[in-house]
């Protein structure tokens, strides 16, 4: 078979068929629906997730090779800060406390070896080259860096919680200026200090091209809604459609003051 | 809880803090060339293609609820117009290819897939911010928190 054909089907389409049954599963009532939504995601992330091995000649693979480092990390991320925080004061859903301390431990594994990824000789690299490292990280861990201390600088201003922002700052630019300054057995500081640049332009376009996009649609929703004509103006409740408010009205408080 | 919330330095800690940082480490490399704009350039024809696409979507659910069913078309065609106004703008403004011999199909490939990680690590890290202002306020001492009904 072409390569490009077995890109396309091994690769393009399941994250099509991904994304679509995610939307079924979130978007249909029917139980069906939501169970083919489901399925129809797993087979697909599964396909995606091996297809290093199953499409190896396209470069693009490098996206699911990349996966199979980040995804368990955002798992036990997600882990760790869902015990930490439903092992606090939550009215619903709470656990044991116990699980609190389990939590953070699974959160510092996950950021240790994030820093692993980065600074020892465990970098993402693409299994059938030339041990070169996968290009992909080197998008992901600046603009992760650059993102974070965006948003916990953001949130240390808005939010009535400090000292947590200032953890998550400290956190992000620390390591932001240690990824600069000192060289990983596999990627140097001067290659992180390149790519900033590069991860910096994703970013601003990436938020221009979402606002434009978004300011067209709003300008056609603006214009139709703009356009509606005003609902019709009511006549004044009778007397009798007065007399029926005030008898509900009663009923109700009646039985507020009986509570 | 009425505080004013303070939205000016929320913009400049969001925008310009990052920015500041970029600049002061980026400034000691040298000349990097056009690249960065080739960067800007190809991340915003993808995203606004990619987001254009998600409201036509939801644009079609729009003409269904208020019964206006010309709003899809008039979006495609205003979105298509400043597409092209956009593109223009950018192709005037130099060459966007990574590579001279590479296909503008491979390029757009590229280009999602770059798109799809510039997400992925977005989404990271916003986890790991959201969730650790909501693990410390759910953890915080007092019972602000606490069920009524257990009292």
């Amino acid at each position: 078979m072409d390569d490009m054909i077995r890109a396309a089907l091994l690769f393009w389409l399941p994250i099509g068929f991904f994304v679509l049954g995610i939307f079924l599963y979130l978007s249909r009532d029917s139980n069906l629906a939501k169970k083919l939504g489901a399925l129809t995601s797993i087979i697909s992330l599964v396909l995606f997730l091996i297809s290093p091995l199953t499409v190896p000649e396209s470069p693009s693979t490098e996206l699911s090779q990349l996966s199979w480092y980040v995804l368990p990390l955002a798992v036990l991320l997600f882990s760790g800060l869902y015990m930490t925080s439903f092992s606090g004061n939550v009215v619903v859903g709470k656990i044991h406390s116990n699980y609190k301390y389990i939590g953070i431990s699974l959160i510092l594994v996950s950021i240790l070896a994030m820093i692993l990824l980065q600074f020892y000789s465990l970098a993402p690299r693409f299994p059938d080259s030339t041990g070169q490292i996968n290009k992909y990280w080197l998008i992901f861990w600046p603009t992760f860096l650059i993102t974070g201390i965006a948003l916990s600088a953001f949130g240390f201003v808005l939010s009535e919680n400090k000292k947590a922002m200032s953890i998550c700052i400290v956190f992000f630019t620390g390591m932001f200026i240690v990824s600069s300054v000192i060289d990983g057995s596999e990627i140097s500081s001067e290659m992180f200090r390149e790519i900033l640049w590069l991860a910096g332009a994703d970013l601003l376009g990436l938020l221009v091209g979402g606002v434009l996009s978004i300011a067209v649609f709003a300008l056609v929703i603006f214009g139709y809604e703009r356009n509606l004509p005003s609902p019709p103006e009511m006549d004044e409740p009778t007397e009798e459609e007065w007399s029926i408010i005030r008898k509900h009205l009663s009923s109700n408080l009646e039985v507020s003051e009986d509570e | 809880m009425n505080r004013k919330v303070p939205m000016l330095s929320a913009i400049v800690a969001l925008f310009i803090f990052p920015a500041l940082l970029i600049s002061i480490v980026g400034l000691s490399i040298p000349e990097q060339g056009d690249a960065p704009f080739k960067r800007f350039a190809n991340s915003l024809l993808t995203s606004y293609s990619v987001v254009t696409l998600f409201l036509i979507a939801n644009m079609v659910f729009y003409a269904d609820s208020r019964h206006k069913p010309m709003s899809p078309i008039v979006g495609m065609l205003l979105s298509l117009a400043a597409g092209f106004g956009v593109a223009y703008l950018i192709f005037s403004s130099g060459e966007i290819m990574y590579e001279q011999n590479s296909t503008l199909r491979a390029q757009i490939f590229s280009n999602i897939v770059r798109l799809v990680v510039t997400l992925a690590s977005v989404l990271s890290a916003a986890l790991i911010v959201v969730g650790v202002g909501f693990s410390f306020m759910m953890n915080k001492n007092g019972s602000d928190n606490k069920d009524s009904y257990q009292e």
